[in-house]
């Protein structure tokens, strides 16, 4: 247990948990009086603070810009519902950006489409008859067994 | 590969064949076979053993026809069992021990799928983009691949996708953007 005041070596392994809330009340407030009274170490919270709310905020703007993705290919594919098409279709005449993020999800489907298409166009496997040779005699054979071993 | 022959087309004939009718279980085999073939080639199979595992997925459809309850899930299903063999083939390999072969890289047989464009300049760029897009695709993780060539190569709806996998509406559409994500980084010098 931590007694009396807290030094600077204590502030610096209790400055994260402290940003990050997850410190009972009473440390809580003892490092808050530590950080008031102390300018060295004010000055490594807010360096600290700084850095991590920049990287909490990136990670939140990938996470808001995969959303945003996801919704317009969802939306090339005619996979959402009425309102949400009503909605994306509004704003796509508002931004250019959106525009042109949906205009290559559709050139990747379209290159995608016509690649898959051209490769096996002219593919003959005839495996059908294969297949169902394979299946009957399958058949015969349980038949066969079927009436030597009831 | 999408088929210009309606759906209830199908359903009649996959009707049929769960009743017993030999021809339309050929009919819907004949159909089917491009489009199984063609997705085993983009999830990244063997060339040498392709065709067999094509022949073996056939096969097994074939064989449980009977079993599908509703023929409305049919590609969903197909898709099922594509994925389940695939995968199996798969682990059963990593189980049995690695044979080196001797013979030299040269002589190994190439697998090719013949090409008829017209043009051979524009054969030529096909031929680039196509390599790039079947790289691309291999490149990608398991679920993202499977989902996306079940997307844009078989043309299946979001909806016989998540049954297909197992999954969610919400995942598949995240497979989806993010596999689309990836390709469109990795194929940036082709697609403007």
């Amino acid at each position: 247990m931590l007694k009396g005041n807290l030094t600077c070596e204590d502030i610096s392994r209790l400055i994260i948990p402290y940003i990050d809330d997850k410190l009972t009340t009473n440390k809580r407030n003892r490092v808050a009086m530590h950080l008031r009274n102390c300018p060295f170490c004010m000055e490594k919270y807010r360096i600290i603070k700084t850095l991590l709310d920049s990287i909490k905020n990136k990670h939140l703007e990938r996470a808001k810009k995969f959303r945003q993705y996801r919704l317009l290919s969802a939306y090339c594919d005619n996979e959402v519902s009425s309102h949400t098409k009503e909605k994306i279709e509004s704003s796509l005449a508002l931004s250019c950006e959106l525009v042109q993020r949906t205009l290559k999800i559709n050139s990747l489907r379209k290159a995608l489409n016509q690649t898959f298409e051209n490769k096996f166009a002219n593919l003959e496997l005839g495996l059908e008859k294969k297949v169902i040779e394979r299946l009957k005699n399958e058949n015969i054979f349980y038949k066969i067994r079927k009436f030597f071993l009831p | 590969m999408k088929y210009n022959l309606k759906n209830n087309n199908l359903d009649e004939l996959i009707s049929l064949a769960q009743k017993g009718d030999m021809e339309a279980l050929e009919e819907i085999i004949r159909r089917q076979q491009k489009n199984v073939f063609a997705t085993l080639y983009y999830l990244d199979a063997k060339p040498d053993e392709i065709m067999d595992l094509t022949q073996e997925i056939l096969f097994k459809v074939a064989k449980n026809i009977k079993k599908l309850k509703n023929p409305r899930t049919f590609k969903s299903w197909l898709n099922q069992i594509i994925i389940n063999q695939f995968y199996d083939t798969l682990r059963k390999k990593q189980k049995t021990i690695k044979k080196v072969c001797l013979d030299n890289d040269e002589e190994k047989i190439k697998f090719e799928i013949p090409d008829f464009a017209s043009n051979p300049y524009q054969r030529i760029i096909d031929k680039e983009l196509e390599k790039a897009i079947k790289n691309s695709i291999h490149k990608l993780p398991d679920p993202f691949k499977a989902a996306i060539i079940m997307r844009e190569l078989q043309g299946l709806s979001y909806e016989e996708i998540a049954r297909a996998t197992n999954s969610n509406i919400g995942t598949v559409k995240s497979r989806i953007a993010r596999a689309r994500l990836k390709l469109q980084e990795y194929l940036k010098p082709y697609i403007s």
